[in-house]
């Protein structure tokens, strides 16, 4: 009796078997017509957003990013400063973020691996720029694809003297996300900070931390999913966003950003409707098995 | 122990207190334990949670390994590299954790941790107790499915994926599995996501893909109302738990007895319906579509036939008092025994 049901499922399967293969032959085949080259234009540009640091056009604020090819070596991570006169990047592991190392710029890259090979996870990196009368701090979080220690101890250990640290620490944000963000001074939660935030794609707001320092982003919707034809091209967008303080303390300006990547929404590109029809549809094929019974050991 | 705790504390009611820790903490672990707790189970429990699930779940077996043969293997022979230790190893790494797991483990993660057939489980108890029709496979349809999990085993976990990293076929064949698991939808709206039950609205192979995992969890959501376990049959954890299942720790183990062949209560208590549970004997009645569930030793009415063994130590053993007080809680199928109620009876001065 099941099997009757099971071979209708198999049958459905099938038939989406066979269109998988139309889908990818049609893929193919449009790959060289005019309409997909503006999708390859934007595969291209998403791509390139991918292996180059992106122009810093879109903000004044130091940030760090990746400058190389993902999915190279995955234990190394190749990173760029922007907007921040600096030699040396330093770097904070989540196993032991009381012993942080630093690693040169050469070329315009700082190549910078785990201590420990074996121990990866969330690494806190940083670069700083110092002169008599201010402090400059661009930050961020590199995830590397080992696995590592929960990184509380490392986002809780002082790295700097003004900080904004994420509680708790993401590897990938995505539009619509609220997610908290602490400002410390010192080591110590700094209230009422004015902490100023903005996109890539052109988004731009301001916060105010509460009495324990503390501020909450909305990751804002606004990635252009125009001509994107794929959910996993929408998925491989990807841009930067940078969260900045200022403090004055005597005749000294602190300054501090903390940048990080954001995607789209998953949901964007997606259809409840045709996740309800094609449900549905299963819940049919079932249905004759709620109104038989059948022969074998019942 | 005092007779009501012995009689009240059976097998499948220490199976069902586990499954309701498993799940919970694989669907909403982190969110009582913390943030960072999803990367520690799934450190602890590779098997577990889903790349899918934003907050909770890390990743389960299978899509490390999808991502392994896209990512490492695929993209490397595309490109005709050489396959060096910085490309094999990782993979290793994943497998070995995996094996550790099942080593000690094994086919128990299928009927004791495993989110999506907890669901089952439960839905079909519903089924039972709403008195709906229950439909069994019969022997033949349980060996014709067998081989359907390998083929998704093999298909979706190893070969499209290193098919699509190599460029034969398109990029988003990455992780097609994943894409056709109910599991993924299952614990995703269980924790509150939307995302994963919905399908790209462009017509193409993720659509596609999108539409058939739906429909394979609408289908597994009414289906298991009325049988038991369908998406176990086909599922490609149960592969994978086959092949490493008389290396592990935990495994099934029957003994022979000439009062088996005209019995077969443990085939009507398997919610795989395996044959072979009741026919044969030694290794081969621990077949490869077995979950470890533990309930045909529970049903079986004789002493010490059949155990569920963790390394040397019976952890359960078939026993005919246990048999006898099983029975009075639900039938071997699962049914549950109805509750009679009787007419209270009348004083004797109301009959007068």
């Amino acid at each position: 009796m099941a099997t009757k049901h099971f071979l209708l499922l198999a049958g459905f399967t099938s038939i989406v078997a066979a269109g998988i293969c139309t889908a990818a032959d049609s893929a193919s085949t449009h790959a060289h017509g005019p309409a997909s080259r503006q999708a390859d234009r934007d595969t291209a540009s998403s791509s390139e957003m991918r292996r180059q640091p992106a122009a810093p056009s879109w903000t004044t604020r130091p940030i760090i990013l990746m400058d190389g090819r993902p999915g190279g070596d995955r234990s190394v991570a190749p990173l760029a400063v922007r907007n921040l006169a600096t030699e040396e990047i330093e770097a904070y592991s989540p196993a032991k973020p009381a012993s942080p190392w630093r690693t040169r710029i050469d070329g315009g890259v700082a190549r910078i691996s785990p201590a420990n090979p074996s121990q990866g996870g969330m690494h806190w990196i940083e670069a700083r720029q110092e002169s008599p009368t201010a402090i400059t701090v661009a930050s961020t979080i590199w995830t590397f694809s080992s696995k590592g220690p929960a990184p509380r101890a490392m986002l809780d250990t002082p790295k700097s003297e003004l900080e904004i640290v994420p509680q708790p620490a993401v590897s990938r944000y995505r539009e619509g996300d609220s997610w908290d963000f602490v400002v410390r001074f010192m080591g110590r939660p700094l209230p009422q900070a004015a902490v100023a935030w903005e996109t890539q794609n052109g988004s731009r707001g301001a916060l105010v931390a509460d009495t324990a320092g503390r501020i909450t982003l909305k990751v804002p919707h606004d990635f252009d999913i125009t001509g994107q034809t794929e959910t996993d091209q929408i998925n491989r967008l990807q841009a930067q966003f940078v969260l900045t303080t200022e403090r004055v303390e005597g005749e000294k300006t602190y300054q501090t950003n903390f940048n990080a990547i954001y995607s789209p929404d998953r949901i964007r590109g997606k259809s409840l409707a045709w996740g309800s029809g094609f449900m549905l549809l299963g819940v049919g094929l079932a249905v004759p098995l709620l109104r038989r019974k059948g022969k074998a050991n019942v | 122990m005092s007779d009501t705790l012995r009689n009240r504390l059976t097998l499948t009611r220490v199976r069902i207190g586990v499954q309701i820790v498993t799940l919970f903490l694989t669907v909403w672990g982190a969110s009582v334990l913390g943030h960072y707790a999803a990367d520690k189970i799934s450190t602890a429990l590779p098997a577990l949670s889903c790349a899918y699930d934003q907050q909770h779940g890390a990743y389960c077996a299978l899509i490390p390994l999808e991502h392994q043969m896209h990512h490492r293997i695929g993209e490397a022979l595309g490109k005709a590299q050489q396959i060096t230790l910085q490309v094999i190893m990782p993979m290793l790494v994943t497998l070995a954790t995996f094996i550790a797991f099942f080593l000690v483990a094994g086919k128990a993660f299928c009927a004791w941790v495993c989110p999506l057939g907890t669901l089952q489980e439960w839905l079909n108890r519903v089924g039972r107790r709403l008195g709906l029709v229950q439909n069994a496979a019969a022997g033949k349809t349980v060996t014709r499915l067998r081989p359907v999990k390998w083929v998704l085993f093999l298909g979706l976990v190893f070969i499209v994926p290193l098919l699509s990293g190599m460029k034969v076929l398109p990029h988003n064949l990455g992780n097609p599995f994943c894409d056709i698991c109910p599991s993924r939808i299952a614990t995703t709206l269980l924790g509150g996501q939307l995302e994963e039950y919905a399908v790209p609205e462009v017509f193409g192979t993720k659509f596609l893909l999108g539409g058939l995992a739906n429909t394979i969890f609408g289908f597994t959501l009414v289906g298991a109302l009325a049988l038991r376990q369908p998406f176990c049959r086909i599922c490609p954890m149960l592969a994978m738990n086959a092949v490493f299942r008389h290396a592990s720790l935990t495994r099934l183990v029957k003994v022979r007895h000439e009062k088996c062949e005209k019995c077969g209560i443990c085939t009507k208590a398997c919610p795989m319906d395996i044959p072979e549970i009741h026919h044969e004997f030694g290794r081969k009645a621990f077949n490869e579509d077995c979950t470890l569930c533990g309930r045909c030793a529970e049903f079986c009415p004789d002493d010490g036939i059949i155990q569920v063994k963790f390394g040397p130590w019976a952890v359960f053993s078939s026993n005919r008092g246990y048999y006898k007080r099983r029975l009075k809680g639900e039938t071997p199928e699962g049914d549950p025994k109805p509750v009679k109620f009787m007419p209270k009876p009348r004083p004797a001065s109301d009959v007068a």
